[in-house]
């Protein structure tokens, strides 16, 4: 935005002052970035189990 | 002896201990007795559930079915609840498991103080009464990074004795020391018997537990096999597993045929 | 191509009073962050039915917005809502500075709250247990044995979130407040001098940021280890240029 570049977050401003629709604007920016980061979130998890190492407990936690 | 008597007497009783790792079976149904004094040394394969069965005691491994009941040797109260178990079962670990940011003296004053209410002060007398105890009383304001395996041990053992417990268990403490320092924990460790502590002893020193014990049991494959006193134990075993196991274990022992 | 840093000096004051702004409210979001985080990172880690869920959606919900957003949202959301639980109905609006210092907060305790969790799950399980045996609460447990390893570990870490957070603060301009970067923009647009007060915050970060990583060397090698003393070799390390 600063710089001119316009990505998500500066397309719902700009939306927003067209339209005036801050709510609906701002909510599918949100939504947008959700779906993205939950997608990058299941590849870290996928990741994250796939370089588990067996026998190594992964949360350390003692039993209650 | 009336039954108030032998209740009170009684430090800790396990019935019926079964534990499995998902669904393998780790712990076949123990019943086991410790009086107040008695020395009880547990050995076994590696693999027996010898650990699992001392740390279900204290909660550090939950078991599936049975019961556990250690006895306040002050007040004579039957303890069922795990925080108050802990209170009064010590253990030591065979990785220490000191607290490395904390030094030595406040690794043995934080437990009476945060779990039993005592006052700084006196907490400290305490420790340092413990520490002295265990000969590292010169340690006292060194952090456990700087001692030695050994010395490590024996301020872990007095960390357990600040609490005061009814029972001292130990989880293989001298399995990860040098075999020069193994002689002055296992030394500590007669020391406390000697003066009237009810112990259960995981460990592979044999000499301790002919030394020292009141009873050697042995756990192989989740059930105990053989329970007598040492004598008896280590000349005439009864069981042929208990011959493998000390042929295997004892140099010079004669093999089983 | 001359640099007048004069202009510079004589709106030093301004920028004072912006660069006070940005770091208060990093300290204040730093502070608030991390209590809050580390009291989510444990109820994680003791995996508490409900909350521990309920934390773990928050988190994830905070990390997958840009600041920027999170910002827009408070600044325009809470107000309503606000003016929805009272009788009035009106929305409330609330100071933007309280806004910058409730959002920064929340929106840095979900990092700071993964730092912490990373971090209790590296503790050597024997520590857990060590302290359980003696009889520790859950609570003594955590505050006196793990959370204090826990810092030492991970300082380098939330060093670095800090001075993310720090440079983030420059964000506050969609809620028309001024830190030290937007105090500088606006004189430098003001008086057409771009390069000298670009440059002259530039520096100043760097010099606050360099400052910072430094700081938590030093508390990393409080036990035992001296670093050479000679100002050049402080220097080098400060712009990790040597070996630490």
């Amino acid at each position: 935005m600063t710089i001119g570049l316009l990505e998500i977050t500066a397309r719902a401003e700009q939306i927003n002052e067209f339209t005036f629709r801050t709510f609906d604007a701002f909510a599918s920016a949100t939504v947008l970035y959700l779906l993205i980061a939950l997608v990058l979130h299941q590849v870290a998890f996928q990741v994250e189990r796939m370089l588990r190492i067996p026998g190594v407990s992964q949360n350390n936690t003692v039993k209650k | 002896m009336d039954d108030a008597f032998l209740a009170r007497n009684e430090i800790l009783r396990i019935e019926g201990l079964e534990q499995s790792y998902g669904s393998l079976p780790v712990l076949k149904g123990i019943d086991l007795r410790v009086n107040k004094g008695e020395r009880v040394v547990i050995c076994g394969p590696s693999g027996s559930g010898k650990s699992t069965l001392i740390r279900c005691i204290n909660g550090l491994e939950t078991f599936k079915s049975g019961t556990i009941c250690v006895t306040d040797v002050r007040s004579g109260d039957h303890l069922t609840l795990l925080k108050d178990i802990r209170r009064e079962v010590g253990m030591v670990f065979q990785s220490f498991n000191l607290f490395p940011h904390m030094s030595v003296l406040e690794n043995c004053m934080l437990a009476p103080i945060k779990v039993r209410d005592v006052k700084k002060a006196e907490a400290r007398e305490r420790a340092l009464y413990f520490l002295q105890k265990v000969r590292v009383l010169d340690q006292a304001q060194k952090y456990p990074g700087q001692l030695s395996g050994g010395q490590q041990q024996r301020v872990a053992i007095a960390r357990a004795l600040c609490m005061q417990p009814s029972i001292m268990l130990f989880d293989e403490p001298t399995s990860a020391l040098d075999p020069e320092v193994v002689q002055e924990v296992l030394a500590t460790m007669v020391g406390l018997a000697k003066e009237g502590m009810t112990m259960l002893c995981v460990t592979h020193e044999m000499g301790f537990a002919r030394e020292v014990a009141d009873r050697v049991i042995l756990i192989d494959g989740g059930r105990i096999v053989e329970e007598a006193a040492p004598a008896q134990f280590f000349d005439t075993p009864q069981h042929e597993r208990t011959r493998a196991f000390l042929g295997r274990v004892l140099r010079g022992y004669p093999e089983v045929a | 191509m001359s640099f007048d840093f004069a202009a510079v000096i004589n709106a030093t004051p301004y920028l004072l009073q912006g660069l006070l702004f940005s770091v208060e409210l990093t300290l204040v979001a730093m502070t608030g962050g991390m209590l809050l985080g580390t009291f989510m990172a444990i109820v994680r880690h003791m995996a508490v039915p409900v909350a521990a869920d309920a934390i773990r959606a928050y988190v994830t919900l905070m990390r997958s917005i840009p600041l920027i957003l999170v910002l827009f949202w408070f600044f325009f959301l809470v107000p309503l809502l606000l003016g929805h639980l009272t009788p009035a109905g009106r929305s409330i609006p609330l100071g933007p500075k309280f806004t910058a210092f409730i959002t920064f907060t929340l929106f840095e305790s979900a990092y700071y709250a993964e730092i912490v969790r990373a971090g209790l799950k590296a503790i050597d399980k024997g520590q857990y247990e060590g302290a359980k045996a003696l009889g520790l609460s859950s609570s003594t447990m955590y505050w006196n044995v793990v959370v204090p390893q826990v810092l030492r570990v991970t300082a380098p870490i939330i060093v670095s979130q800090t001075i993310i957070l720090f440079q983030d603060t420059a964000l506050v301009y969609v809620l028309s407040l001024t830190d030290f970067f937007g105090a500088a923009a606006k004189i430098a647009q003001r008086d057409s001098k771009l390069v000298e007060f670009y440059s002259t915050v530039a520096v100043v970060y760097l010099l606050i940021c360099s400052m910072g990583s430094e700081l938590s060397e030093r508390f990393r090698k409080k036990q035992g280890y001296r670093p050479p003393r000679g100002g050049l070799e402080r220097a080098k390390r400060m712009f990790g240029l040597a070996r630490p």
